[in-house]
């Protein structure tokens, strides 16, 4: 018996934890029991109140994988918050400046200790034994909180929206926290501006039938990408890369094509499901793919791909360093830091090649 | 929000119908169980639908059973008559129901000894849904079995797992063994310590219910044995209930068997036997010794009612 | 230059997926065999593949890959719209037919044996 059945019933002998994945049993529950009770309280209850129980609903949901994560966004949104009231009252551009380096500092510094943590004390680890000195790296490991990235790259458009005086800070601390901790889309995108999303938490809503039936819509297609599509070809591509010792030509090629739609399917198919959840609750997310792999030039697959990201980079990042919009440019350098920070993602290839690195040196 | 819940109603209906209707393969249902005690279910289909030997006296219960009853042993006693121990792992109602029924469509056995022990469960046997046809799966007797929308679910993520297996795999499941007895010898002895611990907890009051919490709580179970019953009744099979309780329980409080009476004649093995701390595996299972000494008790017991009849 | 958007868009997928293969490099070594292998025209052959859809299950492969072709055809025909969107220009007979497709997909076809994961939870 397969082990999703397993784990569903009593038959187990072993209890396996079950994470929270939107095509997870768990989750359809989750969702299910939140559907309901999100819109019998809304037609009781403020706006504050159903946010706040879309807030306790978010915590469950990501706390579902490791409550200790839960501490990190609380603590995240604090500092975004508290930072965006500081930001709107201050005129001094001086102190506006300190406010938002202190923003980007607490916020990449936790994305940094987190996410790269474990690989600099490790690399660090190895080079310090070509000098014979053996720092003992078993007791720094550090787990990498879901979907880290994702949140991060949001609370800090905010801030800096606000410096830029494109924003107003909200002055409601639950809507901004439901804003961050926004359960459909928390762990894996789209990632949301405020502009967006945080508008959408202060007014009040009602049940939109087309709205809901077009993100029910969505989410079967979403479902289908990723179970049918991502996790068939997931197999094959593996299996494919697995045999490396026999490799031929021929085979990595097939590999790679499989664990391109594999990619494709799993990431666009989430983002679809994120999508399509989050209309039947009344919010609108923006699109994160445009069927990329139709794309007729590089430039404009990149346009297409994982729009989310590439936008925030154009925005926070090619922008400020002064980047021209007429500029062609401006695309190369979204595909390199895009793809460059999505290198760093994954951290066990970036690692490897380091490792690799020191073991050839030495 | 009504719109939305009819028109998903009326959706999901034809899947639910088209999953239901889809026959499988049975033998594919018990093969799917391998992961699960000691890949009994396929042992149990093959001695049932491919094993000719006849089964005469059956047992029926959990892994006590499985653990307690060596059948071998009983089957030499019994000279004239073929004894098969069809306990698996856990406890549930719906369960030995379907696996009467499921032996009576090849078989024609004269005694059902059916394990009874401290209390009966609140919800069905956790591989019912597996085994079962859909219309007892998707339309099951629900009161009051807790896991009632579980199990329909359950039912119908394994048979869409079975009809993928089907239309992708032609791969045969040899049989797991051909033996036809399902005794399961445990040998070593439980730890005292823990032993004497479940005798204090087996004769404490607090878990006692009160006689609505039974009616209540164990509802659904007495619905299937008295289904049961009354299958023996019209198949004219001899139903006999052995009590096979946990190390410790001193059974002062009779009043516990009085509400099986009705559906067969009670069999309490002597307390020499259950009291002896040497012949116990763990709290709940006997060991081989355990097992020796109970078989050769249940020998006399069940040729006495042999004889009877 | 602009390229006919029939030889462009393959040119674009090819370009991707060779893009892809740096990710399942396990190291610069390993990469260095991979594009080796590649380039090597004399280490073509289909037995790894074959060996790899066998082991998967011949039957699910073709199966795979009659969905897969349907679902890139709606997506070359989705364009840049979404699915919802795209759909709801059916006629509802097409779009009912369409939902029980995929549903029907997702339970006949769809893997629930890996272990649940999602590739950029890494991220």
């Amino acid at each position: 018996m397969n082990e999703w059945l397993i784990s569903l019933s009593a038959v187990s002998l072993t209890s396996s934890s079950q994470q929270m994945l939107f095509n997870s049993v768990t989750f359809l529950l989750f969702f299910t029991v939140f559907f309901i009770l999100y819109w019998a309280v809304n037609n009781k209850l403020n706006v504050t109140a159903r946010n706040a129980f879309t807030i306790v609903s978010s915590y469950l949901f990501y706390g579902w994988w490791d409550w200790r994560f839960l501490s990190l966004i609380a603590f995240s949104s604090v500092v975004d918050f508290s930072i965006g009231l500081a930001l709107k009252k201050q005129e001094k551009k001086r102190l506006r400046k300190v406010l938002l380096y202190l923003s980007v500092t607490v916020n990449l510094g936790i994305l940094a200790t987190f996410k790269y943590f474990n690989f600099f004390i490790e690399s660090l680890t190895e080079f310090a034994q070509h000098f014979s000195v053996h720092l003992n790296s078993s007791t720094l490991n550090i787990v990498l909180p879901v979907g880290i990235s994702f949140y991060t790259f949001q609370t800090l458009s905010y801030t800096i929206d606000i410096y830029r005086k494109r924003l107003n800070p909200t002055q409601n601390v639950i809507s901004f926290f439901a804003f961050v901790s926004f359960f459909p889309q928390l762990v894996a995108g789209p990632i949301e501006r405020a502009s967006n999303l945080l508008r959408q938490f202060e007014g009040k809503k009602k049940f939109n039938y087309n709205l809901c039936i077009q993100g029910l819509r969505l989410t079967l297609w979403g479902l289908f990408k990723k179970v049918v599509i991502a996790d068939n070809f997931g197999v094959l591509a593996d299996s494919l890369f697995a045999t490396s010792d026999s490799y031929s030509g021929v085979s990595i090629l097939a590999g790679s094509l499989f664990f391109a739609l594999q990619i494709y399917a799993d990431f666009s198919g989430y983002s679809d499901i994120a999508i399509g959840i989050s209309k039947c609750l009344g919010y609108e997310l923006k699109a994160n793919f445009r069927t990329p792999y139709f794309a007729k030039s590089l430039d404009e697959f990149w346009q297409r791909w994982h729009i989310s990201l590439s936008t925030w980079f154009r925005d926070y990042v090619y922008i400020p360093l002064g980047g021209n919009r007429k500029n062609p440019s401006r695309v190369h350098f979204n595909i390199f830091t895009t793809f460059f920070y999505q290198y760093f993602g994954t951290e066990k290839i970036l690692h490897s090649l380091f490792g690799e690195y020191y073991t050839d040196w030495r | 929000m009504r719109k939305l819940s009819l028109n998903l109603f009326y959706f999901l209906i034809p899947i639910i119908l088209i999953i239901g209707i889809v026959p499988v393969n049975r033998r594919a249902k018990y093969v799917g169980l391998n992961d699960d005690c000691s890949s009994r279910g396929t042992w149990m289909h093959d001695r049932v639908y491919t094993n000719n030997t006849p089964t005469d006296i059956v047992f029926i219960g959990s892994s006590k059973t499985i653990n307690g009853i060596n059948d071998e042993r009983i089957n030499s006693a019994l000279v004239n008559e073929t004894v098969t121990n069809f306990g698996y792992c856990r406890f549930g109602r719906n369960l030995h129901h379907l696996l009467l029924r499921e032996l009576l469509q090849q078989k024609q056995p004269k005694l059902l000894v059916l394990e009874i022990r401290e209390s009966e469960n609140r919800a069905g046997h956790p591989i019912f849904p597996f085994l079962s046809e859909s219309k007892e799966a998707i339309l099951p007797y629900p009161f009051f079995n807790k896991n009632v929308l579980k199990d329909i679910w359950r039912h119908l993520a394994y048979k869409v797992e079975l009809l993928q297996e089907a239309i992708y795999s032609d791969e045969t499941i040899e049989p797991i063994r051909s033996s036809n007895f399902g005794y399961l010898r445990v040998p070593g002895n439980a730890n005292l310590a823990d032993l004497n611990k479940n005798k204090l907890k087996m004769n404490s009051c607090k878990d006692k219910l009160t006689e609505f919490e039974e009616n209540f709580h164990h509802h659904f179970a007495h619905h299937y044995l008295k289904k049961i019953a009354a299958l023996c009744k019209k198949k004219k099979i001899e139903l006999l209930l052995l009590n096979l309780p946990s190390y410790g329980n001193n059974r002062t409080n009779n009043q516990d068997f009085i509400r099986y009476k009705d559906y067969g004649r009670i069999l309490l093995p002597p307390l020499e036997i259950l009291d002896n701390q040497t012949n116990w595996f763990d709290v709940n299972h006997l060991n081989e010794q355990g097992a020796k000494q109970l078989s050769d008790w249940l020998s006399i017991e069940l040729s006495a009612v042999i004889i009877n009849n | 230059m602009k390229l006919n958007k029939w030889l462009a868009w393959p040119l674009v997928m090819g370009l991707v997926v060779l893009f892809w293969i740096p990710f399942r490099a396990e190291s610069t070594s390993h990469l260095f065999e991979m594009t080796r292998s590649i380039t090597d025209l004399s280490s073509y052959s289909i037995g790894t593949i074959s060996t790899a859809i066998e082991s998967y299950s011949m039957n699910r492969f073709v199966a795979l890959i009659v969905v897969s072709i349907l679902f890139l055809a709606v997506e070359w025909n989705m364009n840049l719209v979404n699915f919802s969107n795209w759909i709801e220009q059916k006629s509802n007979p097409v779009r009912v037919m369409n939902y029980y497709a995929l549903l029907f997909s997702i339970l006949i076809l769809g893997n629930f044996t890996v272990k649940p994961s999602f590739i950029y939870f890494q991220f």
